[in-house]
């Protein structure tokens, strides 16, 4: 197993929902295509470790962060779910009490509205909140300049490059999905990267020949 | 200027490496024939 490095990783605290898919898909495919590791305690496939070690672990290895509170609404219950705010939390945590290296952390807090999180986490007040309107393309605009300003690398390729690439991959993924055997709505986090980090790495193999090519 | 280095990592799947690289591989295959055919359609109708 290769050692994962703290400064390329990116801890994804956002919703697994059917509704949330499209987003969450678009901010993976933007975190890789940056050159970044997408990571979450769902990569994690061990029934002796909790969840919270696991998140914990996944925390403490990444330098960067993106958050999704948009979810933060009520079940059928009357109650709020509160897992990501409070993984929010324990990120901040480590920015403020670990050790240098954890102190060097960043992250990009989404909600659907900029201002709706005064309403129910009022102690965030003053940190800059993302909204990405529920839209894809506006969420792989935001976490990539995000990434590209926070991590200072030139390398990163401009939003619209991503967004088209994006569109290629998302109407090639049925065929891709359907050679392998796998149905898109029971797609896992660790098969979506797999895929995922197999296209991106043959394209640019593929596409610097066919340009030698034309 | 410089290209982004795609970083991979070993994660548990349920379909191996290998199988997916395959299955890109061949998808990229059946991608450039498409746009080869869409050329070549191109080609044919401005002829007609």
């Amino acid at each position: 197993m290769k050692t994962i490095d703290y400064e390329g990783s990116v801890f994804i605290n956002c919703p697994f929902d059917d509704a949330y898919k499209p987003i969450l898909r678009a901010i993976i495919f933007t975190v890789m295509r940056c050159g970044f590791i997408p990571r979450s305690a769902l990569e994690k496939d061990n029934g002796l470790q909790n969840r919270l070690d696991k998140i914990q672990e996944v925390i403490a290895g990444c330098q960067y962060g993106i958050h999704d509170i948009s979810r933060t609404t009520l079940n059928e219950n009357g109650l709020p779910r509160f897992n990501m705010p409070f993984e929010l939390g324990l990120f901040f945590g480590a920015q403020r009490y670990g050790n240098r290296q954890q102190q060097r952390k960043s992250a990009v807090i989404f909600d659907t509205e900029r201002f709706r999180y005064q309403q129910f986490i009022s102690d965030l007040n003053g940190v800059d909140i993302k909204e990405h309107q529920n839209k894809p393309d506006v969420a792989i605009h935001k976490v990539r300049n995000w990434l590209s300003t926070s991590s200072g690398r030139h390398s990163i390729p401009g939003y619209a490059k991503i967004i088209a690439e994006y569109r290629v991959f998302l109407k090639r993924m049925p065929s891709i999905l359907k050679r392998l055997h796998l149905d898109e709505e029971n797609l896992t986090f660790n098969n979506y990267c797999l895929i995922l980090e197999e296209r991106l790495v043959a394209a640019r193999i593929v596409n610097k020949k066919w340009l030698n090519n034309d | 200027m410089k290209e982004v280095v795609i970083k991979t990592m070993d994660r548990p799947t349920t379909v191996s490496r290998e199988a997916v690289r395959a299955a890109v591989l061949a998808d990229f295959a059946d991608e450039l024939e498409e746009k080869k055919q869409k050329k070549r359609m191109a080609k044919k109708a401005k002829k007609v």
